[in-house]
């Protein structure tokens, strides 16, 4: 009993070998499973890397606006220089968030506008802001040499931040 | 076959077919990933949301907190107490509900030549409740400013929030107080003596451009040559209105020593961008304000340098005022014609 039971095992694996076509569904399966396997990985690599990278440019996005919201600068004056042609810009910190620099100045009227993007803030002392940007509640100002404001007219003087907040002031000459 | 047989056989069946079964769990699992993955971003946007929630309602905070900020200047002073500074006082009533913390104190001092400084102080513990009064007393150095001349001060005030709190504007030092107000009492306008001065044109004729030279502080006038007189008047009109000068107006001198009264004239000028201008409509002096009247050209041929004389002086003023007309002599002033 025992050896027929065996013989008759043996057969059946032989005969898998014989049976050519079972082999082959066998390996399809294996082939489609396989296939199936790694386009899945592969979508889901695709898809986690596309979801970092919107959850990384979406906090981002988010920080940035928020840092924006928080930046507040006031102006206490701006005074031009008729005689050495230089403009003179106090400014005050107002506003929640440290480490507020600027990165560019704007003048203009309806006809005319000029900047410049180079700006070293200085304290009110006269010494340089080494860091060159203002912390919370820091009073500072910046000198914008070899500009020529016509006297008794009107301008718009705008300033922006690193963050991309902007403040105007309207300035008279 | 009963019922209780047909149940058993999908049983079987059901446990026999394994791939189905391994699909099915296959798909529980995906969805449970994909569930996971996507409520864990779902929640990510909502907290990135909420961070950008809370940082608009604090920059509305803030907001609402510098628009609450209101205050009433109850007094200003400026006294120019001696050379180079200037004592600002001022009261200032919180009237808001908030309290203020105000961080410097700006002057800007001008004159009508014109000449202007400013100069700015930071201030330690300058906070005021809601409805207290907070007492400014700064000195602030102004290099140039001395306490005879007439200048217009003005002050402001920038508080920790951003704002900034306008003092009044004043006009004047305290000894130029004393005269204008003596003045004050004989007529709308007073003179500043000590910036009287003219322009020196030699013998030559004065044509419409001509550019003014270098001014004179002097009283001694030439005889013979062409000159353009610059007064420096304020207008302290009681009623506080503008006066506006019209041609009608003159610096008018005669002489006692020639035997006949021999007088001279300069009418009102134009004088624009330092250049003489040969049309004249009218003049406006400000109310508070001090504005140089230029006057010529014109020259008192009629004292010889062999004969020089001392002359009284008149600066005759007409205009109108508001409505009114306005007439004003200013007799105070004598040159010396060489």
């Amino acid at each position: 009993m025992y050896f027929r039971v065996d013989r008759m095992r043996r057969l059946r694996f032989l005969a898998l070998f014989e049976a050519r076509r079972a082999v082959s569904a066998v390996i399809s399966n294996v082939i489609l499973i396989a296939a199936v396997i790694v386009v899945g990985f592969a979508a889901l690599a695709f898809t986690q890397s596309t979801s970092n990278t919107y959850v990384t440019q979406y906090g981002s996005s988010v920080r940035s606006s928020s840092e924006q919201l928080a930046e507040s600068l006031a102006f206490e004056y701006a005074y031009y220089n008729g005689t050495a042609k230089s403009l003179w810009v106090y400014i005050v910190n107002c506003g929640k968030i440290n480490a507020v620099s600027l990165t560019a100045a704007y003048v203009a009227n309806a006809t005319w506008t000029n900047s410049t993007f180079t700006i070293a803030l200085n304290w009110l002392n006269g010494t340089s802001i080494s860091s060159n940007h203002l912390d919370m509640g820091q009073e500072g100002y910046f000198v914008w040499p070899a500009i020529v404001l016509p006297q008794g007219n009107s301008y718009t003087l705008k300033i922006t931040t690193r963050r991309g907040s902007s403040f105007e002031y309207q300035l008279a000459t | 076959m009963n019922t209780s047989l047909q149940h058993r056989m999908r049983n079987r069946r059901k446990t026999a077919g394994k791939k189905g079964f391994s699909s099915v769990v296959g798909a529980v699992f995906m969805v449970l990933i994909m569930w996971v993955l996507a409520s864990s971003y779902f929640v990510y946007t909502l907290s990135e949301n909420n961070v950008y929630n809370n940082a608009v309602a604090q920059k509305n905070q803030a907001n609402l907190d510098r628009l609450s900020e209101s205050t009433q200047v109850l007094n200003t002073t400026y006294t120019s107490y001696n050379s180079s500074n200037v004592n600002v006082y001022a009261q200032i009533q919180n009237i808001g509900s908030s309290s203020i913390q105000f961080i410097t104190v700006w002057l800007y001092v001008s004159n009508s030549t014109p000449w202007t400084k400013y100069n700015f102080s930071s201030l330690v513990n300058a906070s005021v409740q809601g409805g207290s009064t907070f007492t400014l007393n700064v000195n602030l150095t102004v290099t140039g400013v001395n306490s005879y001349s007439i200048y217009s001060f003005s002050s402001w005030l920038i508080t920790a929030r951003g704002n900034t709190v306008a003092l009044q504007q004043k006009i004047s030092s305290s000894n130029v107080f004393i005269s204008s107000q003596v003045t004050q009492g004989i007529g709308s306008i007073s003179m500043d003596f000590k910036q009287f001065q003219y322009y020196d044109f030699g013998s030559g004729y004065v044509s419409n451009g001509t550019s003014l030279p270098s001014s004179k502080n002097s009283y001694n006038i030439p005889n013979s040559n062409n000159t353009i007189l610059a007064v420096l008047l304020t207008n302290y009109d009681n009623t506080t209105q503008d006066i506006i000068l019209n041609a009608n107006s003159y610096v008018w001198i005669i002489t006692p020593q020639a035997g006949t009264v021999k007088p001279a004239a300069w009418n009102i000028a134009n004088v624009t961008n330092g250049k003489y201008i040969n049309s004249f409509s009218t003049q406006t002096l400000q109310y508070g304000k001090s504005t140089m009247v230029y006057f010529g050209p014109s020259s008192p041929s009629f004292a010889s340098s062999a004969l020089p004389t001392v002359v009284p002086v008149f600066i005759l003023l007409f205009g109108k005022t508001g409505t009114n007309d306005f007439g004003q002599n200013i007799p105070f002033v004598a040159f010396y014609i060489a």
